[in-house]
């Protein structure tokens, strides 16, 4: 089937006018599948950190939300350990008037405001409830090791710190 | 969901300038199509997006508000009319199509005037889809006629080049002397060509000479050996022709005789098979003092009387002229002899000559009667001693001309007579019996009278003597000798009612008709005389 134009669309509006630190870019071989980053807001806990996600258009995409997936590990009350999100409008809230842009925004906020009453990790809810300060410290501690090993290659100065981060603070994270 | 053409074309539209945002749907991105507003929460989608969104989700895409398909309504006219009259490009624009125009009126312009549309093949004939622009240059093959260059005849296009290698006004090359002349011409070309290799005109009767036409009456014919004999050539071809053609009647008449004497074998063989024992070779006569008479077998049919005297004489008199129908027993003998060439020849050929059915039927009617009547009653005239000589026995004669079905049905009619004559003879001799036995009767009843009356003679002579010779004793003793003269009459005659019975020994008649007078005299009578 060929591609809506309202999917050529949004991805042509995200290459060529991103959202501020978003990036979205298709597959060669599978446009409706996207490799996105998405930066740690400023303010929040993940404000270092450089956050890579999937994102697929399914066949029903407007009428059916985009299937969108962490791929970095992340310690967020919110987001699993296998990279799920739990967002509403990822899920029964999803309106065919939003957009890819939109959700990645979407997303954005929720690193910036994580919801431990709808948690999706459980234990890292209850680090938040317990002690939020705690929590934030522990996170982008736990990104930086896990962004580490997600990265494929290049060893720059950030990542040797980050691998003795995340020696040292693996007992955390698993 | 079905969509028209038109409403396909519309999602892939590409407007010229970029259209304001707020005609775009939601849903599609894209300006209005047949733009509904919701009566709820008054937001506005194209009909197509948002039937489709409510069937996933049935709330407001933009405001999450519970919406139902009833709650669409058309949208305000201003909207309509503001997305209709965008400017869109054509949609073959990638084939080439520069045209632009208001979205409402793309439609009219791909289905009818658009050159880079495609179409089916206006005269419906072949299946081919192409631009509209190249409709004038289409020309199918299957029913488009392109005239010849040469002869101007038109042809299916696919069918134009088989023909330009026939047609005859295509120019070619005469072998011979390299002209080049129109297909059609050739032939009658080849008949004058100078060039060209012809044999000699007496090739047929073994000249060998081949060379070009020029050369033959200039120089060939004055040279060949042929051409100076060529008057006996002809005498001698109308010769030959003449005995082929007699050779061929021939021929023919030799098929056609081999042909009948075929049929004809294969008829006298079915006939040999059908007679069996009927059939005698020719020349083959049988010395039986049966047939000694009968003639071979195509000779006659007239039946003849095995009388010894008349049948020797009738088949050792030489044939005589006496004309057929003078007598018909004299006809059937002369037939029987005046033949003696077709009884060669008897066998291939029908027995009876066409000349001759009549008198033959008629002379065969007659025999026929002739023989029944005379067997039947014949025997009967002279009485008893006839009927026993056998030198009077006539037989049925054989007709052997006939079919074998004939000749049985004669048979059977002969056996038939035979039947009735013995039947009738028997009745005969039962009546003569019956009248000889009567006269036998009255004979020995006049005999007993008379043997009574002498009786009474004797008797009366006896009582004379007796009265002589005793006088009124003898009247006693008469009284005691009657009643032994009664007993007499009675054992020795077998009578016991005192009349005058037959005598019981009567030997069988035809016997005691002859042998009576001797047999009486030791009978009865003699008992009683040599009694008395």
């Amino acid at each position: 089937m060929a591609l809506p134009k309202r999917i050529i669309k949004e991805t042509e509006r995200l290459v060529a006018d991103p959202a501020p630190g978003i990036t979205a870019a298709p597959h060669d071989d599978n446009l409706r599948y996207f490799d996105v980053t998405i930066q740690g807001p400023d303010g929040s806990p993940f404000q270092q950190g450089i956050f890579k996600l999937e994102l697929f258009l399914p066949e029903e995409y407007p009428m059916a939300p985009p299937k969108v997936r962490f791929l970095t590990k992340i310690y967020h009350p919110n987001i699993d350990k296998l990279g799920r999100i739990c967002l509403d409008i990822l899920k029964d809230k999803w309106s065919p008037a939003l957009q890819i842009r939109t959700v990645l925004l979407s997303i954005q906020a929720l690193l910036s405001a994580p919801n431990p009453d709808d948690p999706l990790a459980p234990d890292v809810a209850k680090h938040y409830k317990e002690n939020e300060k705690d929590a934030q410290r522990v996170s982008p501690r736990v990104d930086a090791a896990v962004r580490v090993r997600m990265r494929p290659s290049g060893a720059d100065d950030r990542s040797e710190f980050s691998l003795h981060l995340f020696i040292e603070t693996r007992h955390l994270v698993c | 969901m079905i969509r028209s053409p038109a409403r396909c074309s519309m999602l892939v539209l590409n407007y010229v300038s970029e259209p304001n945002t707020n005609l775009l749907c939601c849903i599609c991105r894209m300006p209005f199509v047949d733009p509904v507003t919701t009566r709820t929460c008054s937001h506005t989608f194209c009909r197509d997006c948002i039937v489709q969104a409510i069937s996933h989700a049935r709330f407001c895409p933009v405001d999450r508000s519970a919406l139902s398909i009833d709650d669409l309504s058309p949208a305000n006219s201003i909207i309509r009319s503001l997305v209709d009259e965008l400017a869109v490009e054509c949609i073959h624009r990638s084939s080439g199509c520069t045209y632009t125009c208001q979205r409402q009126l793309l439609t009219a312009h791909v289905m009818s005037a658009c050159p880079f549309a495609l179409v089916p093949c206006p005269k419906g004939e072949c299946d081919e889809t192409l631009a509209r622009k190249d409709m004038e240059s289409h020309s199918c093959s299957t029913h488009t006629l392109a005239p010849c260059d040469l002869c101007g005849a038109k042809f299916q296009l696919d069918e134009l080049p088989k023909h330009l290698s026939q047609c005859n006004d295509t120019l070619v090359t005469c072998e011979s002397c390299t002209l080049e002349v129109p297909r059609r011409g050739l032939s009658a070309h080849n008949t004058t060509c100078p060039e060209a290799l012809v044999p000699c005109p007496q090739a047929p009767n073994g000249c060998g000479w081949t060379g070009p036409r020029a050369s033959l009456a200039s120089s060939h014919l004055s040279a060949c050996s042929y051409e100076a004999i060529k008057g006996f050539f002809a005498l001698h071809t109308t010769r030959f022709a003449r005995l082929t053609e007699e050779n061929l009647i021939l021929r023919h008449k030799i098929d056609t005789l081999e042909g009948a004497l075929q049929t004809t074998k294969c008829e006298l063989q079915s006939v040999k098979t059908a007679l069996g024992p009927w059939y005698r070779a020719d020349g083959v006569y049988p010395l039986s003092a049966y047939s000694r008479s009968r003639p071979p077998l195509s000779s006659t049919d007239l039946p003849t009387e095995l009388q010894p005297a008349s049948a020797s004489s009738s088949s050792a008199t030489p044939p005589h002229a006496r004309p057929f129908n003078s007598r018909v027993e004299d006809a059937t003998s002369a037939l029987d002899h005046a033949l003696p060439a077709v009884q060669d020849l008897a066998p291939y050929f029908p027995p009876v000559s066409p000349e001759e059915p009549l008198n033959r039927d008629r002379a065969s009617d007659l025999a026929a009667r002739r023989r029944t009547l005379p067997a039947a009653w014949e025997p009967l005239a002279p009485f008893g001693g006839a009927a026993v000589t056998p030198q009077h026995t006539q037989v049925a004669p054989l007709n052997l001309s006939t079919t074998l079905e004939g000749a049985l049905a004669e048979v059977r009619e002969s056996v038939v007579a035979l039947g009735g004559a013995v039947d009738s003879l028997g009745r005969r001799s039962d009546i003569a019996l019956t009248n000889e036995a009567l006269r036998l009767n009255e004979e020995i009843m006049s005999l007993r009278a008379n043997i009574h009356g002498l009786r009474m003679q004797v008797h009366a002579i006896m009582m004379d003597r007796n009265a002589q010779v005793t006088g009124r004793s003898g009247s006693a003793e008469m009284q005691n000798l009657s009643p032994g003269v009664h007993i007499l009459g009675a054992g020795g005659m077998g009578g016991g009612d005192g009349s005058w019975p037959l005598p019981m020994h009567t030997p069988p008649l035809p016997r005691g008709f002859y042998s009576y007078p001797q047999a009486m005299s030791p009978g009865g009578l003699g008992q009683s005389t040599t009694k008395l």
